[in-house]
């Protein structure tokens, strides 16, 4: 009985060793953003459901567990000649790499034909080289702080809630308020080859720091409040790179955190009424810092449908669509900043951009200065695990520091 | 002319030469490839610079050291379980169908799937703890202060690190082993072990003297393969701990391959995997030596 | 008599609690895979999934809106959304909760609250399939990766089951020359890991015209695995008893009824374990197929890059990963009889 099941099963399948192959038009992007099922529902419902409709095509729309696979994936079909892929969304820092090694397209006329729409400038550095346009700016995000309702409770004393939510607050009331919440109680980005060093950018830029640079006075400051936050710092902060899953876990004992929009805006969509959003705390400069990042779409060369991925960027970079596709984070168009309302989702948008307008903000354009960024992620990481286990303390921080400046310097090109 | 091209077709090296093609055609080329990458300095021409940054890396010595214990340790812990369950089941008590499915679920399990289920579980918020703390285990342990709060399983590191995951491969490994040596069992005879029993051995006897050097081959072929593997651990560690904290041989090959991006990391990763392929070889090699005199088949 | 029931009570309290140790991890994956996002990021996790949510709704005079709070998992009630408008509560609710209920009953069983001036609770029941729907939702193609996942891992066990088993065969029953050396060389193949040499091999792959096909990607697979059938089955062929071939061919039988009857019967456990081998491998590979295919893809791919998300959103991939592991276990529950076949 089972040998027949087995039979049949096979002799199944081998009638789908003949099955023919899917032929129907497809656009094929590829992405280094909308990861999440959430994300993707999102982009399916309020974007690619009506391009498809009026295009009569299928949108396929695959995204990697990381930015090398997706690199790799498009350098093995530009090697060997066999080009499906049609569209690149790549975070800003990852473009110069594409555009290096000759895989994008040029988009300069198509900018020229947009002309409807004003693209935030910020991000020239990362989306074009050589005076031409490769890369349309989709969103950006900045680093924002949020907390649970009920750590509000526990103030330290001088500092009300008022004054945390309007931003008028530094990295010292942070560390206050932090220790009044007990040990475990903030989320830093601490999981190796990450996001920690744009946490500890934003840090440094509120102090006047630059980035990356491991021993100029904002950066030690910066360094220097992690080791005086060092108790009240989450064990599980060094291997994880976002807070949102345990902020809204009453049991996890994460009750703040200086953090990315998007993680924060997931994390807000989840339980909106447990949360408050707010703006990062000063620093010596005067001001909040942050790292601004944000993905940007592209053509691949000798894309298989050139002209219908050029009618996709015109929907998807305009007003109405780019809101959805930022997902939560700034749409990185002016016209489309200008229609916000009241939800918890606009709040931290509107956020956003008040901390790009008055914030300390860099950009990252420099990667491509670097041999190898995720060593120079390494350099950062290093002195973390030395802080968190205890090797690093005030006494060596300025002799370690200046020991990672050297080896930040060594990996420049 | 037509005897000569029978006689070909008779050959028992009609069975080899396929594979051997295949092999030369799919694996051996891309290997040599990577060799010759191996030897290439940055600058042109050949030399051993890449396997002189790659020894002189603070993450080699641990890399080798995690390695090799990892291998070890879980092949005699893995070892000894699948023996026992596979000697169990092949008592085929009532029931024991039922139990091989369940210890086969382990060997079904995509390796995304584990790291899924593990990394829920090793989260301090995650089901072990959970577990812990239903059972109160959590209570107990708390109360005898060997934890304080629930564990976070996370932050281990060292050898403690290497040893939850050789738990955690032990879970999900074993049932290979075990298949291998239960197909072996399968073929034992039993009038073997009756003849021995009637001669006057007692159980513990016939089992070491009887049975296992027939099933000798299954396990040979059981440990080998689980050792080549557990050689080349690195998912496991990597979904849980994620690159560089706690290194290992195959783990070094794919961050130098694969997280950074530089073609002089790509050198560096191609020279940990041709060490890796030379101390599996060496392993390999000594453990059939070793072996090898006490096949009585092959008498 | 008292021995032996002890003996017994020993066996089946040690097997009970191997198979707990087993069974439990799944459970736990399981029940995720039936969580909602507020669910998954609670303690302690639940090891039974539950199967309705209880609201606890109030009615608040001052700013006239509606608070919705949740008991979680550790027993305390957290307030966690308000309520401006129906028609985003409910996608809300659907969203975070798992929760398929429209505005307009929302709106009638949240008046409750506001006429009465009092805290009510309101209990809705889960579509328990939800993480599911959202994946094949969103996942659009999954049901393709599935075939192609099958076909692949067919490919790969006939690849394997024949090259392997021949080899196997040649080294245990005949006389060829350089026996340790083929041995050698097929564990070889074995050792050097495949990772570093993947994109050489991928590009070599596409050059033979073999890029996005399961054929393609099943000879990848193949290479360790030949090596793999060939050990296990050589192994098998030297333990079969040639004292009982012998005394088959005593009994009449020819060469051929003898290794039909007798021989394959016994190998049998072994092309077996092989095929579980070749299957698994072939079933739950991501590496290679990410890098050889591009249209067909296989399941696990499929699965893999749904996993690329935070660690908010675990309940997906769990509904992603079961939906892979299910076909795997029917054909473990299939093979099981051969590996165990009771001979005699």
């Amino acid at each position: 009985m089972k040998k027949i099941l087995f039979f049949m099963i096979a002799l199944t399948s081998l009638i789908f060793l003949v099955s023919c192959d899917d032929k129907a038009e497809e656009l094929v992007i590829y992405s280094d953003f909308g990861r999440e099922v959430a994300e993707k529902e999102t982009y399916r419902v309020n974007i690619f459901e009506a391009f498809e409709k009026e295009h009569n095509v299928k949108i396929r729309f695959e995204t990697l567990t990381q930015a090398d696979e997706t690199f790799d994936k498009i350098k093995t079909e530009q090697a060997a000649n066999k080009h499906t892929t049609d569209l690149l969304i790549s975070h800003f820092g990852t473009m110069v790499d594409y555009i290096d090694a000759g895989y994008m397209e040029d988009l300069t006329s198509l900018e020229e034909e947009l002309n409807d729409r004003t693209f935030l400038d910020t991000f020239d550095g990362s989306t074009n080289k050589g005076g031409k346009r490769y890369f349309f700016p989709i969103n950006s995000d900045v680093y924002l702080s949020y907390a649970r309702k009920e750590a509000f409770e526990s103030l330290p004393e001088g500092l009300t809630k008022a004054d945390v939510m309007a931003g008028n607050y530094t990295w010292e009331d942070f560390i206050n308020w932090a220790s009044e919440l007990g040990e475990g109680s903030v989320h830093v980005k601490g999981k190796g080859e990450s996001m920690l060093l744009y946490e500890i950018a934003g840090m440094a830029l509120s102090n006047g720091g630059s980035f990356p640079k491991m021993n100029d006075a904002g950066n030690k400051k910066a360094w220097e409040d992690i080791i005086a936050m060092k108790d009240y710092i989450h064990p599980e902060s060094l291997t994880t790179n976002a807070s949102d899953g345990l902020i809204i876990d009453s049991e996890s004992g994460v009750k703040l955190a200086f953090e990315l929009m998007t993680p924060l805006a997931t994390a807000v969509n989840q339980a909106p009424a447990a949360l408050e959003i707010f703006p990062g705390p000063k620093g010596t400069d005067g001001k909040a810092g942050s790292i601004v990042g944000g993905h940007g779409i592209g053509i691949v060369k000798n894309a298989p449908n050139r002209e219908l991925a050029e009618k996709f960027i015109d929907w998807f970079t305009a007003p109405e669509q780019i809101v959805y596709a930022a997902l939560g984070t700034i749409p990185t168009l002016k016209e489309a900043s200008d229609e916000l309302g009241n939800t918890p989702s606009d709040e931290v948008i509107r956020q956003g951009l008040e901390t790009v307008a008055n914030a300390n903000v860099e950009g990252l354009q420099m990667i491509s200065d670097y041999k190898d960024w995720a060593e120079v992620k390494g350099v950062y990481d290093k002195i973390l695990t030395g802080i968190m286990n205890g090797t690093i303390t005030l006494e060596n921080l300025n002799e370690k520091l200046d020991q990672a400046e050297a080896d930040l310097k060594n990996l420049e090109n | 002319m037509n005897e000569n091209i029978k006689q070909m077709f008779k050959s028992p090296y009609l069975l080899i030469v396929p594979s051997i093609l295949f092999y030369l055609m799919f694996w051996f080329f891309p290997v040599i490839l990577s060799l010759i990458q191996s030897l290439e300095a940055p600058t042109g021409g050949l030399s051993f610079i890449n396997y002189k940054t790659m020894f002189q890396g603070s993450d080699f010595k641990p890399a080798i050291i995690n390695t090799l214990v990892f291998a070890f340790v879980s092949l005699i812990i893995q070892f000894f379980i699948a023996l026992g369950l596979a000697l169990l089941i092949n008592t085929n008590f009532k029931g024991s169908k039922l139990f091989l499915f369940i210890m086969l679920i382990p060997m079904a399990l995509p390796q995304a799937a584990i790291g899924i289920m593990w990394n829920l579980g090793l989260q301090q918020t995650g089901w072990i703890n959970s577990l812990f703390q239903k059972i109160g285990l959590q209570s107990l342990l708390e109360t005898i202060k060997v934890v304080d709060g629930r564990i976070v399983w996370k932050n281990t590191s060292g050898m403690k690190a290497v040893f939850l995951l050789i738990l955690i491969d032990t879970w999900t490994v074993t049932p290979s082993i075990m298949i291998i040596i239960l197909a072996g069992l399968q073929n034992f005879n039993n009038e073997y072990k009756e003849a021995a029993l009637v001669f006057g051995a007692n159980k513990l006897q016939s089992l070491k003297d009887i049975v296992i050097p027939i099933i000798k081959p299954s396990i040979i072929t059981a440990l080998l393969l689980r050792l080549i593997s557990g050689l080349q651990v690195w998912l496991i560690s990597v979904m849980i701990f994620g690159h560089t904290r706690i290194p290992f041989l195959l783990e070094r090959v794919v961050y130098y391959a694969k997280v950074l991006t530089s073609s002089h990391s790509d050198k560096i990763a191609v020279s940990y995997s041709v060490v890796t392929l030379f101390i599996v070889l060496i392993v390999v090699l000594t453990f059939t030596k070793v072996f090898k005199g006490k096949d009585w088949r092959e008498e | 008599m008292n021995k032996n029931i002890v003996k017994k009570s020993i066996l089946y309290i040690l097997i009970s609690t191997i198979s707990l140790i087993i069974i439990i991890p799944f459970l736990y994956l399981t029940t995720v895979s039936f969580s909602n996002t507020l669910e998954v990021n609670s303690y302690p996790k639940r090891l039974i999934p539950r199967f309705r949510e209880t609201l606890v709704v109030e009615y608040n005079l001052d700013e006239e809106y509606y608070s919705i709070s949740r008991k979680n998992a550790s027993g305390s009630i957290e307030t966690i959304y308000i309520v401006y408008d129906f028609e985003q509560t409910s996608k809300y609710l659907k969203d975070s909760l798992n929760l398929n209920v429209g505005k307009d009953k929302l709106k009638e069983d949240f008046l409750v609250a506001k006429e009465t001036n009092e805290v009510i609770e309101v209990k809705y029941k889960k579509t328990i399939f939800n993480n599911y729907i959202k994946f094949f939702k969103v996942f659009s193609g999954s049901d393709k990766a599935l075939f192609n996942s099958i076909k692949a891992a067919l490919y790969t066990i006939l690849i394997s089951a024949t090259f392997g088993g021949a080899i196997g065969y040649a080294l245990a029953r005949t006389k060829i020359k350089g026996k340790e050396a083929i041995s050698m060389a097929t564990l070889i193949v074995r050792m050097f890991p495949i990772v570093s040499i993947s994109v050489p091999m991928a590009v070599l792959l596409i050059k033979y015209g073999m890029f996005d096909t399961m054929l393609g990607l099943a000879i990848i697979y193949s290479i360790p695995n030949i090596g793999l059938t060939a050990w296990i089955t050589r192994s098998i062929f030297l333990s079969v008893n040639k004292e009982l071939e012998e005394a088959s061919l005593v009994f009449g039988a020819n060469k051929r009824q003898t290794f039909i009857k007798i021989t394959t019967p016994l190998v049998l456990p072994a092309f077996a374990a092989s095929s579980m081998y070749a299957f698994i491998t072939a079933w739950n590979d991501t590496a290679v197929a990410l890098l050889l295919t591009d249209r067909n893809q296989t399941l696990a791919l499929v699965i893999h890059k749904s996993m690329a998300g935070s660690s908010s959103s675990m309940h997906y991939a769990a509904s992603g990963a079961i939906l892979l592991i299910l076909p795997a276990l029917v054909f473990t529950f299939l093979l099981k009889d051969y590996i165990n076949k009771l001979w005699g």
